[in-house]
Parts: structure tokens; sequence; C-alpha cells
């Protein structure tokens, strides 16, 4: 029985002593693999960042007002962010290429789909991002528009523009990374549905003679006067 | 020609054709027309006219520039009603006139007409050419003569046109574009978008090589691009009286005549800061004919609208303005927006540190190019506005010392302009 003990112990030692001298190596090759990423990481980060700079990318993204946003969000300029994602994204790359080395089979599934989903995570941001431009960009349009035409509520009329791009652009990035598909898809029609049909019953009943102006306007074709008779050049 | 060799690839091999066929001339006539053939005949007939009987001992040509046409296939001179042989011509050249056309079926920008017909000035060594437009209303034979006479016989390299005009036309041209130039370039034009033009084969060939005809300014405005390029450079200018102007009303095109002609002055003049950096001595450009007329006969203005707009700019605009203007300069405007129509003054020195403070921010690039000039519309009709409350009643002289006094004020203002300029582009470098 006491040898049988003894036995069972070594032999748990010996795997024990077995596992670690091929475990140590392992864990070693992925701690350097994990640090030469870092140093790949950081240099081509340091790298990327002065190029951007010089192309001048941040002052592009100012005039498109993405800085404007990025500022809002409490996020660094663009050039900066751009190199930071790609820092992160190599140095991740080095991290799961050192976690395979270690060959646990469970962590390699979880991180194996990790990997699966981080593409579409990273274009689900994209799509936002680009999103919340063209928000930006055609609300600000609309409202110039708005007020050099002389119209009643611009302000209005651009943040009816910009929430819309921006909900669009929310639930086609959640529908990219497959998160509540028919959720997102049945809020996003209830949403825009309920928005026009609102619209719509405001406009022909609560503005019914605007209505009637607008559609005069817009079928009537009648001798109107000139805003004015004035020649700016 | 050097440069028209190079810049020959984008004309059609038709009209190529037809330039090789015409040879070496002295005059050129260029007629833009983007309304098909007929518009162009009125034009055309002055044209001709005006060469054979002031120039008949000179070679010319006479090129239609076509755009939108509904047939481009027509041939050689079937598109211009000219003045045929035999239909009441008492005047003959002595030498050689020809026609020649470019058409498309789609409508050519002021940039690509320009562009063509300084690569035909080029391609046949022209002496001087003039450009009429098709729609020009009222253009006679001595609107030609006095455009081409300056450049073919007395050496300037471009002429640009004066008009009788109503007290309240051209505010846009007194109140941003006369005044800029004038201050940064040294001398000035008055018209300095003109319809009708003249310049020589020197001046043409050096914007054929130098132009950067791509960009959207200078498809749009690529005339005052012309006009700047001569004042800028070593090229003699004048201006000639031609008469008055037929008033076109604006309408709605207030917006489309800011976004157009100050975005391409702004543009212009990023473009060209290092010369304009060193500012030349002021020097007056050399005026043939009386220097300005203006007439003042009861136009119908709309002041309320005008000020409507100028207040509800001023209030939605608000985040949009801020970071364009100074916080002082936005204040001040939007203590004036809450001001009674019959105090309601906008001073010349707020709106030459207004135009300075967008030409700074259209510089560097605060904002989308295009939305920063819409975002003038606005504060210009606000300043329209208070022009026309206060020349109400006023005589030439009156409004003459005032747009002479707003001169001095860019004048007073123009150190701090290029300190401004100057301020964040070396930040940035």
């Amino acid at each position: 029985m006491r040898e049988m003990i003894l036995n069972g112990l070594q032999q748990a030692y010996s795997n024990l002593e077995h596992m670690l001298a091929e475990f140590l190596p392992r864990l070693l090759v992925m701690l350097i693999i994990i640090f030469v990423g870092w140093l790949v990481a950081y240099l081509l980060k340091f790298v990327v960042r002065a190029v951007l700079r010089v192309t001048k990318l941040d002052r592009v993204s100012e005039e498109a007002g993405a800085s404007r946003i990025l500022r809002k969000a409490d996020l660094p300029s663009v050039s900066e962010l751009v190199s930071r994602a790609l820092f992160w994204l190599i140095w991740l790359g080095f991290i799961v290429v050192g976690i395979s080395v270690l060959g646990i089979v469970s962590l390699q599934q979880q991180i194996e789909r990790l990997i699966l989903l981080l593409p579409q995570i990273l274009v689900a941001f994209v799509i936002l991002f680009v999103g919340l431009l063209a928000a930006n960009f055609f609300s600000r349009a609309a409202l110039l528009a708005g007020v050099n035409t002389g119209l009643p509520s611009p302000r209005l009329l651009s943040e009816a523009i910009r929430i819309m791009i921006g909900f669009l652009a929310f639930s086609m990035a959640l529908e990219q990374i497959g998160l509540a598909k028919q959720t997102v898809l049945m809020a996003f029609s209830i949403v825009f549905g309920a928005l026009m049909l609102g619209l719509a019953i405001a406009f022909g009943l609560a503005g019914r003679d605007l209505a009637r102006k607008v559609l005069e306007k817009q079928f009537v074709h009648e001798e109107k006067p000139h805003e004015d008779e004035l020649s700016p050049l | 020609m050097a440069a028209g060799m190079t810049q020959e690839s984008f004309l059609t091999d038709d009209f190529l054709r037809q330039l090789i066929s015409v040879g070496e001339v002295d005059l050129l006539v260029g007629i833009t027309s983007n309304e098909g053939s007929n518009s162009a005949n009125r034009a055309a007939q002055a044209a001709e006219e005006a060469v054979l009987r002031n120039f008949p001992r000179d070679r010319a040509v006479l090129i239609n520039l076509d755009g939108g046409s509904k047939d481009p296939g027509l041939s050689e001179g079937e598109e211009l009603g000219l003045i045929r042989k035999g239909e009441g011509r008492s005047i003959e050249s002595l030498r050689t006139f020809r026609r020649i056309s470019a058409r498309s079926r789609n409508v050519f920008t002021v940039g690509t007409s320009l562009r063509t017909i300084l690569a035909a000035a080029d391609l046949s060594c022209a002496r001087a050419c003039v450009i009429i437009p098709a729609s020009a209303e009222n253009v006679v034979p001595s609107w030609i003569e006095s455009l081409l006479r300056p450049v073919y016989r007395e050496g300037y390299d471009f002429v640009a046109p004066l008009y009788s005009r109503h007290k309240f036309d051209g505010l846009l041209t007194r109140n941003i574009l006369f005044p800029l130039s004038r201050t940064l370039f040294g001398r000035a034009v008055r018209e300095l978008v003109p319809t009708e033009f003249a310049f020589s084969g020197r001046l043409a060939a050096r914007c054929l090589a130098e132009g950067s005809w791509n960009e959207e300014a200078l498809q749009e405005t690529g005339e005052m691009w012309i006009a700047i390029a001569a004042l800028l450079g070593d090229y003699r200018c004048c201006q000639t009286f031609l008469g008055p102007k037929v008033r076109v009303s604006a309408g709605s095109s207030v917006v489309s005549a800011i976004r157009q002609t100050v975005n391409g002055m702004f543009w212009s003049l990023d473009s060209t800061a290092p010369i304009w950096l060193n500012p030349p001595q002021l020097s007056q450009v050399h005026t043939i004919g009386p220097d300005q007329q203006i007439s003042g006969e009861y136009v119908r203005v709309d002041r309320k609208k005008l000020l409507a707009i100028y207040r509800s700019g001023i209030e939605e605009l608000s985040q949009i303005l801020g970071s364009i203007l100074s916080p002082d300069t936005y204040a001040e405007l939007s203590k004036l927006s809450s001001t009674e129509e019959t105090t309601f003054h906008l001073s010349n020195p707020l709106w030459v540190r207004v135009v300075y403070e967008f030409a700074a921010s259209y510089h560097h690039s605060v904002l989308n190019r295009d939305h920063l000039v819409q975002a003038l519309v606005p504060i210009y009709r606000g300043r329209v506005a208070s022009f026309l409350i206060r020349h109400r009643a006023s005589n030439f002289d009156e409004i003459h010392a005032d747009i002479e006094d707003l001169n001095q004020e860019f004048e007073r203002q123009k150190n701090w302009f290029f300190d401004l300029w100057n301020m964040k582009g070396q930040g940035e470098s």
C-alpha cells in the first residue's frame, strides 16, 4: 500500500517534471515571441505615425470633420489612432502565435474563435466610424443649405439627417458582428417606419397649410418673384 | 507652342485637325456656349464684324466651343450664323478669316473652355485672343475691338472689361474680390471674374503650362485665375470701358456665385501665397475710358429677408462659425444680429476682419473648404443688407467714398492678416 502511494507520487512527480520540462521551454519561446512582437509592433507604430504625419492625414481628417468626432469621443488624432491600432493588431498577432506554441487545445480553440471575430469587429468599427463621418458631413451640408435658402428650422433637418445616418451606420455595424441580427433589423425597421409615418402625419395634419404650399410650389408652375434683383458679380 | 504640344492630348482629333488646317494666326476669338449653336450666332456675328472692320489685314480665327450640343456632327462653319458672302456684308478680310468649332454633347465647364482656347491660341501662335460668352446679351462689335486692340496694338497682356453698372450690382466683387486682390496683389482690375476679356499669346502659353486645370477652383473660375496670374506676373494689364452690362437677375444664385468665386479667390490666395506674402507696391492698372459708371434706377430688394437669413445664420451656424472666426469677431456679429433694421450696420473694419479670418481658415483647412465658403453666405447677406440700408439714397460719390474706405481698411489690416495666415501654418510644419 505504502509502496503504491510512493510509486504514485513518484509517477506524478515524474509527470510534472516531464510536463515542466516540456512546458517551460515553450513558455520561454512564447515570451520571446511576444517580446519580439512588441518590439516589431512598436517600431512599426513609430514608422507609420511618422509617415502619416508627413502625409498630413490629420489635416485631411480635420477638414473632413473626423477629428472633431474623435475629440468628442476623447480619442487621439487619426494618425495616432491608426498607428496605435496597427501596434495592437501586430502585437496581438504575435501573442496569438506565441500562445499557439504552448499547445493548450482549449485555449487555442478560444483564440481561434476570437481571431475569427476580430476582422468582423474591425470592419464594424470602420463602418461605424465612416458612418459617423458621413452623418457629420451631410448634417453640416444640410444645415448650411437650410440656412442659406432660408428654411424655417434648418437645425432640426440637420439633426434628423445626423441621427438617421448615425443610426443606419450603428445597425450596419451591429449586423456586421452578427449581434442580434433579427432584433437590429426589426428595431431599424420599426424606428425608421415610425419616423417616416410620424413625419407624414405631422406634415399632413399639423402642417396642412405648409403641405399645400410645398406641393403647390413643387407641382404648380407659376411665375414667382425672384429673391432679389441684385447681381452679385 | 511647346506648352501647347504637351497639352494637345485633351483636344479632340477633329478639333486638332481643324486647328492644323488653320495654321498660324494673329487674332483668335473664342466663343463659349453651352446652349447649342443658336445662342452663339449673335456673338459670332459681332466678332466677325469687329475683326473684319478693324483688323482686315490680319489673320484671324473664330473658335466656337459648343458644349451641350445636340448635333456634334455638324461640319465646320455650318453651325454659326455668320455673315456669309453676299448676305449684306460690305467688308471682307484681306487675309484669312477662319471659323472652326469644338462641340461636345457634354457641357463645357469654364475651365475646359478656357483650356481649349488657351491650347488653340498656343498652337496657332495667336498674338491676341478674346473670349466672348455666347450668352452675352448685348455684345457689340465695338466691345471686341476695345478688348483686342490694347493687346494687339499696344502690347498689353491682359485686358479686363469695365461696365456701367447699377449701384447695388456687383457687391460681391466690390466687397471681397476687388479689395482683396487690390490689397494683396498690389494692383487690381474691377471685374476680376470677367465674362469678356482679352489676353496675349504670351500669357496664354504661361497659363496653359502652369495651370492646375483639373482643380475644381480652376474648372469653375478659370477666368479669375488668368486675371490673377496676369496681375501677379510680369504682365501688362489694363481695363477698358465697354458700356452698360445687361442686368441679370441674381435670384437664388448668390450662394453658387459665392461658392464659385470666393472659393476660387481663396484657392488662388493659397496657391500664390509665396508671391503676395512679399507684397508689391500698390500700383494702378491703366484704364481706357471712364473708370466707373453707376446707374441708380429702382430695383426690388427684400432687405428683411436678407437680415432674417443673417440672423438665422449667426444663430444656427454658431458651431461652424466658432471654428472659423475668432471669439471677438463672432461675438460682434452675434451682437449685431439683435440690432433693429434701421440701425443695422456691419461696419467696414468688422467685415474686413471676417473676410481675412475666413481666408486664413480656408488656408488652414479648419473645415471642409466648400462648407467653409458656404458659411460666409449669411454674413455676406448681412453685409449686403447693411450696404443697402446705408446707401439707399446715396449718390455715386458717397458710394465711391465708402468703397474706397473699405479698400483702405483692407490695407490697414493687411499685416494682421499676414500674421494670421502664417501663425498656424508655422505650427503645422
